[in-house]
């Protein structure tokens, strides 16, 4: 995509304030709100490839994915339109990058909810293994069971995760795109890994490499087994921040 | 959570390692899970688990970019509506830009959640239809009700003026005294766009009647209206009927107001206080990803909103 020149090299942002060339994401919101009609589909070209990401990563399905982003974004594009109102105010590049994050995310949420109010949506506390069918998947069997383990979060925990864990954000950014303190962030990443454990079991389980029953990873007796180094091929080490 | 920390006791739930890893344990309680955790192996075990879960997630392929499809897709519905925005704003005269109404997305609409998600995609595909199609008739209103059924109502021809005219005089009636239900734009000229207008109108006036009404002794102006939209006020007094406070009041004028300004899709709270000493009302439209906020003549009605100012905020 037209995301970002090479010369930006900016350590904490992927979309550092652009050169002369390229207009500013506040630059191009401010052209948007007085009528450029190119103004927002610019924009969303330099960001969609990582709204896809969460988009994906909360809903875990294409479809409804580009539904929940192009929902989000159509909405928005009307809300800050000529007419609406002012321009919005932002105060610099980061904060469209939150403010389109959140919108999505939003978006997003909104789908679970609602999916989750249907009578055939997916049970509760417990169904931690989602049935799932290994030998289609092959070499994403470990993704489709992170993603069926995810599914069984609450909404705020997985999006939670989906920024924190997944995407890299910091707590604080993620926080502001959530519109929620840094704490409570930091309080629904530890509950939804915390909810998460018996997935590490499960895959090191499916390896065959430990005899860990999921269901167990919380009681006390199993906590010996789980003290092996990684057994899935996936990198320890995490805790470091 | 409940379990004892003490090195002796039994473990602390893997609830609480997760708020220990994350800093949310006060000290002494920290304190307590470190020191039973140096001496416990399964702890330990437990924390590494955690941060394995970390790792994990962090492991997880990227979906990718954007599927171009998608991408496409994406790129038309928002050229779409960019499109419409921009020529709403060049079709109508410079006063009745705010009159401009866009079509419903029909979640937005009140109706119950969407119960099949399959079918979501069709109707975005025919909401873009309906949005091209408006675009075709220059200015239409389509409002799609909660049963489904759609009125069109012309904007540009003898609907507009016809009902500029009789709200202008509904505005002034209510306006000099609580008038009855005479809500502006609601009793229209007798023909076909009247039927048309008061079809509009019922889902509007029910959704406006259902918008919470306060009154403060609060006065904005230019500089505290943006604050206001990030943070509604909420102090103000619950409006009875006994409190006059204009015309608004009522769900008519209030619905031909929001028409107006062109407030569909948003969560709408209405406070009854004044701009820069002037009695006004202010409108707070709070819809995904942004936040509005209108200060208005308590007389804002479809032929004059009397913006006296406006702001909008990301959320």
């Amino acid at each position: 995509m037209s995301d970002g020149d090479a010369e930006l090299t900016d350590a904490g942002l992927p979309d550092a304030e652009p050169s002369d060339a390229e207009p500013s994401d506040a630059e191009l919101l401010r052209r948007h709100g007085v009528g450029d009609p190119e103004a927002f589909g610019t924009l969303v070209r330099r960001h969609r490839d990582r709204l896809w990401s969460v988009a994906m990563r909360t809903l875990g399905d294409p479809e409804e994915a580009a539904d929940a982003v192009q929902d989000a974004l159509v909405s928005a594009l009307r809300a800050t339109a000529a007419g609406a109102g002012d321009a919005a105010r932002f105060r610099g590049q980061a904060a469209v990058t939150t403010w389109l994050h959140r919108v999505v995310v939003n978006a997003c949420l909104d789908r679970v909810r609602r999916r989750k109010a249907r009578p055939t949506g997916p049970l509760p506390e417990g169904e931690h293994r989602v049935p799932i069918a290994p030998d289609r998947y092959g070499a994403s069997e470990t993704a489709l069971v992170v993603r069926n383990a995810l599914a069984t979060l609450p909404p705020e925990q997985r999006a939670a995760l989906v920024l924190v864990d997944m995407q890299g954000w910091s707590v604080d950014e993620a926080a502001a795109v959530l519109g929620v303190a840094p704490g409570t962030v930091k309080s629904r990443c530890a509950r939804g890994r915390a909810k998460l454990l018996p997935l590490v079991a499960a895959l090191r389980n499916a390896d065959g490499d430990i005899g860990v029953e999921p269901e167990s990873a919380r009681a006390g007796d199993a906590h010996r087994q789980l003290s092996r180094p990684q057994a899935t091929g996936q990198q320890g080490g995490g805790e470091a921040k | 959570m409940t379990e004892r920390n003490d090195a002796s006791g039994e473990h602390p739930a893997p609830e609480v390692l997760a708020d220990l890893t994350e800093g949310l344990l006060s000290d002494v309680e920290a304190q307590g899970v470190r020191s039973h955790a140096a001496g416990c192996p399964e702890c330990s075990a437990m924390l590494d688990a955690l941060g394995e879960v970390r790792a994990l997630l962090a492991a997880q392929p990227d979906p990718g970019p954007m599927p171009a499809e998608v991408a496409a897709d994406l790129d038309a519905a928002l050229a779409t509506a960019a499109a419409d925005a921009a020529d709403s704003r060049a079709a109508l005269p410079r006063a009745l830009v705010g009159t401009y109404a866009e079509p419903v997305p029909v979640e937005l609409a009140a109706s119950p959640p969407a119960t099949d998600l399959g079918d979501l995609s069709a109707r975005r595909r025919r909401r873009t239809r309906w949005v091209r199609h408006s675009l075709q008739v220059a200015a239409a209103v389509v409002v799609l009700g909660t049963a489904g059924t759609v009125a069109v109502t012309g904007l540009n021809g003898a609907g507009l003026t016809g009902g500029g005219a009789e709200s202008a005089d509904a505005g002034k009636a209510s306006s000099s005294g609580p008038g009855p239900g005479a809500g502006a734009g609601a009793g229209a000229g007798g023909d076909v766009a009247a039927r048309e207008k008061s079809t509009l109108d019922r889902t509007d006036v029910r959704r406006a009647a259902a918008v919470p009404l306060t009154a403060s002794p609060r006065d904005y102006d230019r500089d505290s209206l943006p604050e206001a939209a990030a943070k509604p006020y909420r102090g103000g007094d619950k409006v009875t009927t006994s409190s006059p406070k204009g015309p608004l009041r009522n769900p008519a004028s209030l619905a031909s107001c929001l028409a107006a300004l062109g407030i569909e899709d948003a969560k709408v709270t209405v406070e009854f206080a004044t701009f820069e000493g002037e009695r006004a009302a202010i409108i707070y439209a709070r819809s995904p990803g942004v936040a509005r906020v209108l200060a208005v003549r308590p007389t804002c009605s479809a032929d004059d909103p009397g913006v006296l100012a406006r702001s909008v905020v990301p959320r």
